[in-house]
C-alpha cells in the first residue's frame, strides 16, 4: 500500500510537467499580451517595449518557461503582472473562498443525492423515484448561472429570506485564520457572523451542489438496484435482518463505490472554481480569480493557479483510490 | 410423529407485463420433526419458490403467495406480520442457498456476518456472541477458526463459504433448514464433504431439513421423504426407497429412467421427451401431459387431483381407477 502510495505521488511529477506545459504553451498562443491591458491600447510604442522588457517577455518562450519551472520547483509561483502581489499569497485568500463553497456544495450534494437515489431504488417506479429521477434530469441540465439567477430572484428579493451575494454581511469583520469563513467566525466566538456566513454559503452552495447532486442521486439508484438483486441481500433477510439494516448496512455499502469515484471526481471540479456561481453571486473564489487573470493575460496568476489546481485535482483521485480498499476488502493495491 | 411443517395447497403467482405466471400451483407437503425432505424437479418446477414462500422472501413486486397454508409450529406464517416473521427468520427456520460465492456479503468480514445472526435475535455480549461464532466455525470443519472470523469472503474456496453459511444457519439451532441446492455450485468431492457435514449435524442437533435439489443422487443419500415437482405442482410424494424401488408418476419414472447407473450397460441414456411447458400457458389438463408417454383422452382435459394412495400421494390419471377402486372397498 505505502509502495502504491509512493508509485503515484512519483507519477505527479509527469502529470504536472505536463499540465504546466500545456497551459504555459495555450496562455501564450492566445493573442493579447498583459503590456496592453496594463498600458491601455493608445499607449506609446517606447514605453510599452519598455514594460514588455522589464517583465521578461521579450525572451524566447523556452527561456520563460524553463524561469518558470525553475521557480516552481523552488515553491515560487512568481508575481502577479498586474497586482504585482505573489500568486501564491493571492491563492491563499480565494482558494478557501473556493473551498468552503466546494465543501456546502458536496454536502448537501452528497447527503441530498445519496438519500434520494437509496429511496428512489428501493421504491423503484414509485411516485417518488419518477419524481425524484426528473428533478435530477432537470438538475443535469439546467445552466447554473440561470439556477442561480432564479435562487436569488426567490430567496432572496421575493422571499428576502437570505442574502444574494458575497460572502459576509458588511457589518460582520472577522480575524483571517483559515479564511474558511464558517470556521473563522467560531475561533472569533462570534455567533452572529457565524450565522451570517452561513446564511450567505446557502444559495450557491445549492446551486454549485445541483448537477453533482443529481449526478449522485441517479448513480446511487443505479447502483443500489443492481446490489439489491445480489444474493446476499437474499441472505442477509433470510438472517432475520429488518429492511433498514438490510438496506443501509448490507446494500449500501456495495453500491457506494461507483457513488464515490463519483463524488470525488465532481469535489475535484468543483474545487476547480465554479466560474458561473461565483459570478452570479460575487462569490470571490478561485473561479473568478483565473478568469479574470485569462483576460487579463496575467500569466504567472494563471500558470500558478492551475497548476496548483491540478495537484489538488490529483491529490483528491488518489485519496478516493485508497477510500476503495477501505470499502471494498477485495481491492487491493500492489 | 410430530409435524412440524404443513404446506397446503400452497399457491404463490408471478405477474409480469399483465401475464400471471403460476410459478407454485397447489403444493401440498409435510414435514416431521427431524426428518429430511427432498424436493425434486428440474428448473422453473416452483421448488426454490415453494422455499421463498415458507420464508416470505418472495420478491414482491413481481412475486404474490395468493393462496394456502404453511403451519409452521402450529402456526400459519402466512398470517404473521412482517415483524413476527422476521423473528422466525433466522432463528427458528433458516436457509443456505445455490451459490455460496455470491451468498455472503463481499464487503463485511466472516465475524460481522456471523454475529450479526447473535445479535439480531439473541441479546449476546460481543465476547460470547464471538465465542459461538468460534464454535460454530470449528463445527463446520473450518481450521484455525478464530484467524478466519477476521477474513472476508473472497478468501475463503466455495466450499468453505458454503460451511459458514451452514453455520450461519445453524446458529441458533433452527427447527427447520431450507437448503435449496446447496451443492450444485460446488466440485463433487466438495459436495460430498457438505452433505457429510450436513448430515451430522442433522443428527446432532435434530434439525428438519428440506432439501431442495435436481439431484436424484442426493436425494437417495440424503433424505426420508420425496416431494416431486412438475411446472409447479406437487405429482408424487413418497417414501424415499418406495420412490426410488417403485415409482409410479409418469415424471418421476421418466426422471429415474434418465439417470445413469454403474452397473447398466446402456449405450444411450432415456431423456424425458420434449421440454419443461412455459408456466405462462400452461395445458389445460395435466401440466405433464403433452410429454407423457401413458397418456389418456382425460388427461388433456381434467387437471388430476394430488391424491392419497395407500403409500404415496400422486397426481395422475392414470391411479384414478386405483383410488376409485380403494374408495369402494
Amino acid at each position: 500500500m505505502v509502495n502504491y502510495i509512493v508509485r503515484r505521488l512519483l507519477q505527479l511529477i509527469p502529470v504536472l510537467f505536463g499540465i504546466t506545459f500545456l497551459t504555459f504553451m495555450l496562455i501564450h498562443f492566445i493573442p493579447g499580451d498583459p503590456v496592453t491591458v496594463i498600458l491601455g491600447e493608445h499607449a506609446s510604442p517606447e514605453r510599452a517595449a519598455e514594460l514588455r522588457e522589464q517583465l521578461g517577455l521579450n525572451d524566447p518562450l523556452y527561456k520563460q518557461y524553463l524561469k518558470f519551472l525553475n521557480n516552481l520547483l523552488h515553491g515560487d509561483l512568481g508575481r502577479s503582472i498586474i497586482t504585482h502581489e505573489k500568486v501564491l499569497k493571492e491563492l491563499a485568500t480565494f482558494f478557501p473562498a473556493t473551498v468552503e463553497l466546494t465543501l456546502a456544495a458536496m454536502f448537501i450534494a452528497t447527503v441530498v443525492g445519496i438519500a434520494a437515489g437509496v429511496v428512489a431504488a428501493v421504491k423503484q417506479y414509485s411516485w417518488f423515484d419518477n419524481l425524484s429521477m426528473l428533478g435530477a434530469l432537470t438538475g443535469v441540465s439546467m445552466p447554473i448561472f440561470w439556477l442561480g439567477l432564479m435562487l436569488i430572484y426567490l430567496f432572496a428579493q421575493v422571499l428576502g429570506w437570505l442574502p444574494p451575494s458575497a460572502r459576509l454581511s458588511i457589518e460582520y469583520s472577522v480575524p483571517t485564520v483559515t479564511n474558511l469563513y464558517l470556521i473563522d467566525t467560531l475561533l472569533a466566538g462570534n455567533w452572529a457572523a457565524f450565522k451570517d456566513a452561513l446564511a450567505h454559503l446557502i444559495l450557491p452552495a445549492l446551486a454549485l451542489g445541483t448537477i453533482p447532486m443529481s449526478i449522485i442521486a441517479r448513480m446511487t439508484r443505479s447502483s443500489m438496484l443492481e446490489v439489491l438483486r445480489q444474493d446476499y441481500i437474499r441472505t442477509a433477510r433470510a438472517k432475520g435482518l429488518g429492511e433498514a439494516m438490510v438496506i443501509l448496512k448490507h446494500a449500501l455499502k456495495n453500491a457506494f463505490l461507483p457513488v464515490l469515484t463519483v463524488i470525488g471526481l465532481q469535489f475535484g471540479y468543483l474545487l476547480g472554481g465554479a466560474v458561473m456561481t461565483e459570478t452570479v453571486f460575487s462569490w470571490p473564489g478561485v473561479g473568478r480569480y483565473i478568469y479574470q487573470a485569462i483576460m487579463a493575460r496575467d500569466f504567472p496568476v494563471v500558470q500558478g493557479s492551475i497548476t496548483i489546481i491540478a495537484l489538488i485535482f490529483v491529490l483528491i483521485n488518489l485519496i478516493v483510490d485508497i477510500l476503495y480498499t477501505v470499502i471494498d476488502p477485495r481491492i487491493r493495491y500492489q | 410423529m410430530e409435524k412440524i411443517l404443513e404446506v397446503k395447497d400452497l399457491k404463490t403467482y408471478f405477474y409480469s407485463s399483465g401475464k400471471e405466471i403460476r410459478a407454485v400451483d397447489g403444493v401440498t407437503f409435510s414435514l416431521n420433526r427431524g426428518e429430511i425432505l427432498g424436493i425434486v424437479g428440474e428448473s422453473g418446477s416452483g421448488k426454490s419458490v415453494t422455499s421463498l414462500s415458507i420464508m416470505r422472501l418472495v420478491p414482491s413486486p413481481p412475486g404474490k403467495i395468493v393462496g394456502g397454508e404453511i403451519i409452521f409450529a402450529g402456526e400459519d406464517l402466512l398470517k404473521l406480520s412482517e415483524k413476527e416473521m422476521r423473528k422466525i427468520r433466522g432463528e427458528k427456520i433458516s436457509m443456505i442457498f445455490q451459490d455460496p460465492m455470491t451468498s455472503l456479503n463481499p464487503v463485511f468480514t466472516i465475524e460481522e456476518q456471523l454475529l450479526e445472526v447473535f445479535r439480531v435475535h439473541k441479546k449476546l455480549s460481543k465476547k460470547d456472541a464471538r465465542e459461538k461464532a468460534i464454535e460454530l466455525l470449528k463445527k463446520v470443519g473450518i481450521p484455525e477458526a478464530e484467524k478466519r472470523l477476521k477474513s472476508y469472503p473472497h478468501q475463503f474456496s466455495g466450499g468453505m463459504r458454503q460451511r459458514v453459511m451452514i453455520a450461519m444457519a445453524l446458529a441458533l439451532n433452527p427447527a427447520l433448514l431450507i437448503a435449496d441446492e446447496p451443492t450444485t455450485a460446488l466440485d463433487v468431492t466438495i459436495q460430498a464433504q457438505i452433505l457429510a457435514l450436513m448430515k451430522e449435524l442433522q443428527k446432532e442437533y435434530g434439525t428438519s431439513i428440506i432439501m431442495i435439489t435436481h439431484d436424484l443422487g442426493v436425494v437417495a443419500e440424503m433424505c426420508h421423504r420425496v416431494l416431486v415437482m412438475y411446472a409447479g405442482r406437487p405429482v408424487e410424494f413418497a417414501d424415499v426407497k418406495t420412490l426410488f424401488a417403485n415409482p409410479k408418476h409418469p415424471y418421476t419414472i421418466g426422471l429415474l429412467n434418465s439417470i445413469p447407473r454403474l452397473n447398466e450397460q446402456k449405450k444411450r441414456l432415456t431423456p424425458i421427451e420434449g421440454s419443461p411447458p412455459d408456466l405462462g400457458n400452461l395445458p389445460r389438463g395435466c401440466a405433464f401431459y403433452p410429454r407423457c408417454s401413458f397418456k389418456q383422452e382425460v388427461c388433456s382435459e381434467v387437471k388430476p387431483d394430488f391424491r392419497e394412495l395407500p403409500d404415496r400421494k400422486i397426481a395422475c390419471h392414470l391411479y384414478q381407477g386405483v383410488l376409485d377402486d380403494a374408495a369402494a372397498s
